[in-house]
């Protein structure tokens, strides 16, 4: 990765190389002189920008690039959002997208020693692969197309360093730009320029359990226009034994997780081109869906590469026109061991296989109008092809046991947007989207929002969301032919949220945000145990959840700065049962403090998470956990030193089970865990 | 079979580098981002108004309504000078917060605010830019716009006298348009 960056590369390689060039040269050599035949000429001193340096007729003289960011704020949820920052993320020494995600108002993160889910208010089904909540790369689904997840921990495609900016906005509203997966919010991620970067960024991360990352990013504009952005990355853990006394013993070495990274970013006047790719292997050391217990073998791979082009052109006057074209693809291998002979011993184990493999191809456009009067539109498209969504469960070197092939498949929406400027203090938002899905009838949601200035520092929403979510090929196909079952009549989901806001700056004291809400669920796509026991996806009842939230945020001189919230939600099914993995109280604290002038920035993060059931009605204790990280940026000159101890106070906690890891009902969690890690500029 | 696999794309390559050259080389100018040049605006301003009588601590403080992305850009403007003053950049949430400014931005994002601030901070010398959509006739003193892929601004000749602000005319010559209302 690094000998394609332009800065190494002398102009006179091209040339030198061109008469020697031998037949019998591998072609890993000639996509490397091919890369840098076309990086060579490229290779000049980025831009200096010191602002005071410019005259006006200058500055109204130079060209003014816009990033391929969406417009701002335009046809965004009028909710309220969650934003990290890339300093943040320095700040807190966050690892993965799920160390981000469980710090934000309302949201929880499920571990299963696998695979990390997100819960949102009070809402966090199991066998959910984050299929209800919208991931965005600057502006690339995430989520696959096969059973529609987005991975959130070690097993995303994306490291956190590469983080601009996070935005979450929960409910349903974000849906009529989106379609499916915005079911109960989207998080919405920008990543950073090479402009920004500006440089080679080398990261070594050391930590307990066996843990090692490599990372290497470069980034510069060059003079030419074109921002690029390369990053690789790798990371091995061996991970610990763990003892399971309910299984009757301790899994020796079966904890590991190993991922590896690409991603590259060329961004060029309107034009911007991102491609990326992340592969990791996780051992399953627990024993899931009644494997053999402390057997080698166990584990899961995941292999998801992306490609994305997109347009963005301003047109003056806060009016744009934007469009898409993407591809995806996404290949999970799971390998469970089980006992051929379940007779007396010896035992002879054999490999079960899941493997799944989603292909996917897509495009969108949106127009935004300049304002009109009072009206403000936005108008826009998307479609996507589901070239494959094949699903296969064989005994390696055996029975093929069950097969599943879906091939171009397309599903396309429409939607509009209008921000009515009523009055001075109140804006009416407006907006719809008709889909015709893979699977059921076509449907159209809509999405109201009043805002109502009441003071220069108080603003009121009244907000209403719905959207739908079509049940998944795996939830939809998938049987092994013996315990668990497809279910091809499943129907779609529907979601209706209603929200009241309140929004208050109180000056120095910061920024207060109060919501009501109630998330009200009908045809919940649900994992039911039947007689047998046999498992299978179906629409049930519906479920309610109801509660408020609260928010404060406050900066001070210096470098400081404290957010925290506190949720209550109480989220029910019909019937009147309390759901499975769903908190009533959680509360969350954020602290960034520079330590007085010594150079080192102290982030603290304290996090509540209440008592949840697991799917028997286990009650799983709640727990605060104390997270801490120190940054020095100033030890010496281009170099970052960061250590950041994770669960501080080594508490021990469990996340609850679902039935797949039965006769386990809780997901004992790690304790204390640190990471050091030094990061050179060049 | 004309020519090896590594031949043919050096090939490419080459004509493709060619190609890249001879279209992007003029292109020469100092490229600025979207808030870079919004920031060197508001630099730039603070040589062209003047204010009733410096502050006493001789400092120009240049300040950003609530959360703008505009911050990050105009805080590389920390501890620079203008007109022999030092130059401060902080946050101002509220109104009153805002007082004590020379220079007040408000956002796209709080476009709805903008003439909330403007009654609230009326009679102050706080020089207030936006660069919402017209923003120059709902109460700003100084609208920053895009035309094209270079920056533009509108004035509001008015606004800035209300302020006790004097504009140049220099200033006046380069706006793409000036109100009296």
């Amino acid at each position: 990765m690094l000998n394609t960056l332009p800065s190494f590369i002398p102009t006179g390689f091209v040339q030198q190389l061109d008469m020697q060039a031998h037949p019998l040269r591998t072609n890993a050599l000639a996509l490397a002189i091919a890369v840098a035949g076309l990086l060579a000429p490229l290779a000049v001193q980025a831009v200096e920008k010191d602002l005071t340096s410019l005259s006006l007729e200058e500055l109204m003289a130079s060209e003014v690039f816009t990033t391929s960011e969406y417009v701002r704020g335009l046809g965004q949820n009028p909710s309220v959002a969650s934003v990290v920052t890339a300093e943040d993320i320095r700040a807190h020494g966050y690892r993965t997208l799920a160390d981000i995600l469980r710090t934000l108002p309302g949201l929880y993160v499920t571990n299963d020693r696998d695979y990390s889910y997100l819960g949102s208010r009070g809402f966090g089904r199991p066998e959910d692969y984050n299929s209800r909540v919208l991931f965005l790369v600057d502006g690339y689904r995430l989520n696959e197309n096969v059973y529609d997840s987005a991975l959130l921990g070690t097993e995303s495609l994306l490291d956190v360093e590469l983080i601009e900016r996070l935005e979450y906005t929960p409910g349903p509203g974000s849906a009529i730009l989106y379609g499916k997966n915005a079911f109960f919010g989207v998080v919405n991620i920008i990543t950073r320029t090479g402009a920004g970067l500006d440089g080679l960024e080398v990261a070594v991360d050391l930590g307990s359990a066996g843990a090692a990352k490599g990372r290497a990013t470069f980034g510069r504009r060059l003079e030419n226009g074109l921002d690029m952005v390369l990053s690789a990355s790798k990371y091995d853990r061996d991970g610990r034994d763990l003892a399971f006394p309910a299984l009757g013993g301790t899994a020796m070495g079966l904890d590991y997780d190993r991922y590896q990274r690409l991603f590259a970013k060329f961004s060029m006047g309107n034009w911007s081109l991102v491609a990326a790719h992340g592969e990791r292997t996780k051992g399953i050391p627990n024993a899931s869906y009644g494997q053999l217990f402390n057997e080698p073998g166990a584990e899961t791979r995941d292999n998801q590469s992306l490609l994305d082009l997109s347009y963005n052109r301003p047109l003056g006057e806060d009016s744009a026109i934007s469009g898409r074209l993407f591809y995806g693809h996404y290949n999970f291998l799971g390998d469970y061991v089980y006992d051929a002979n379940p007779a007396p011993p010896p035992i002879t184990p054999y490999i079960n296989r899941d493997d799944v493999t989603g292909r996917w191809l897509g495009a969108d456009v949106r127009y935004v109008t300049p304002r009109m009067g009072a009206h403000k539109w936005l108008l826009g498209a998307d479609y996507q092809l589901n070239l494959a969504r094949h699903q296969i469960n064989y005994d390696v070197g055996g029975a093929v046991n069950f097969q599943d092939s879906r091939d171009d498949e397309g599903a396309w929406g429409v939607f509009f947007h209008d921000e009515i400027r009523l009055a001075e203090q109140l804006t009416l938002d407006l907006g719809a989207r008709y889909d015709r899905p893979l699977v059921g009838d076509p449907e159209l949601h809509p999405r109201v929002a009043l805002v109502y200035d009441w003071s220069p520092d108080t603003t009121l929403k009244a907000l209403y969301g719905s959207s739908f979510r079509p049940p998944n090929a795996y939830e939809l196909y998938y049987t092994d032919g013996f315990n668990y079952l497809a279910n091809p009549n499943l129907g779609p989901e529907t979601i209706r949220t209603y929200e009241l806001v309140l929004d208050r700056y109180l000056g120095r004291a910061g920024r207060l945000t109060a919501s009501l809400f109630r998330y009200r669920i009908t045809d919940l796509i649900d994992y039911v145990t039947l007689p047998g026991p046999q498992y299978m996806f179906d629409n049930q009842g519906g479920a309610t959840a109801r509660g408020f939230e609260i928010r404060h945020d406050m900066g001070w001189e210096g470098g400081g700065r404290l957010r925290s919230s506190y949720n209550w939600q109480l989220a029910q099914s019909d019937t009147g049962q309390w759901l499975d993995n769903s908190p009533r109280h959680m509360a969350k604290l954020g602290l960034e403090q520079p330590l007085f002038s010594t150079g080192w920035k102290a982030g603290v993060e304290l996090q509540y998470v209440g008592v949840r059931q697991n799917y028997m009605g286990t009650r799983i204790g709640g727990r605060t956990l104390v997270n801490l990280n120190l940054l020095n940026q100033r030890l010496a000159e281009d170099m970052t030193l960061s250590f950041r101890v994770a669960n501080l106070l080594d508490k021990r906690f469990a996340d609850p089970a679902s039935s797949a890891f039965s006769p386990l009902d809780r997901i004992v969690q790690d304790g204390r865990e640190w990471v050091l890690r030094v990061e050179y500029r060049f | 079979m004309a020519g090896s696999m590594p031949q043919r794309l050096l090939l490419l390559a080459r004509l493709v580098s060619a190609l890249v050259l001879a279209h992007w080389a003029p292109v020469c100018q100092a490229d600025l981002t979207e808030d870079q040049a919004k920031a060197g605006l508001v630099y730039n301003l603070t040589k062209f108004v003047q204010w009733p009588a410096p502050p006493e601590d001789r400092s120009m403080d240049l300040c950003v309504f609530r959360e703008d992305p505009i911050y990050s850009a105009l805080s590389t403007l920390k501890d620079k000078t203008t007109k022999g003053m030092a130059i401060r950049v902080r946050r101002a949430d509220t109104a009153d917060e805002a007082r004590g400014c020379q220079v007040l931005f408000v956002g796209r994002g709080e476009q709805a605010r903008l003439g909330f601030v403007a009654r609230a901070l009326a009679g102050n010398p706080v020089l207030l830019v936006s660069d919402a959509p017209d923003s120059a006739q709902a109460g700003a003193a100084v609208e920053v716009l895009l035309e094209g892929r270079h920056i533009a601004f509108k004035i509001n000749r008015l606004a800035a006298t209300e302020a006790n602000l004097k504009l140049s005319a220099q200033l006046l010559g380069l706006a793409k348009a000036v109100y009296d209302k």
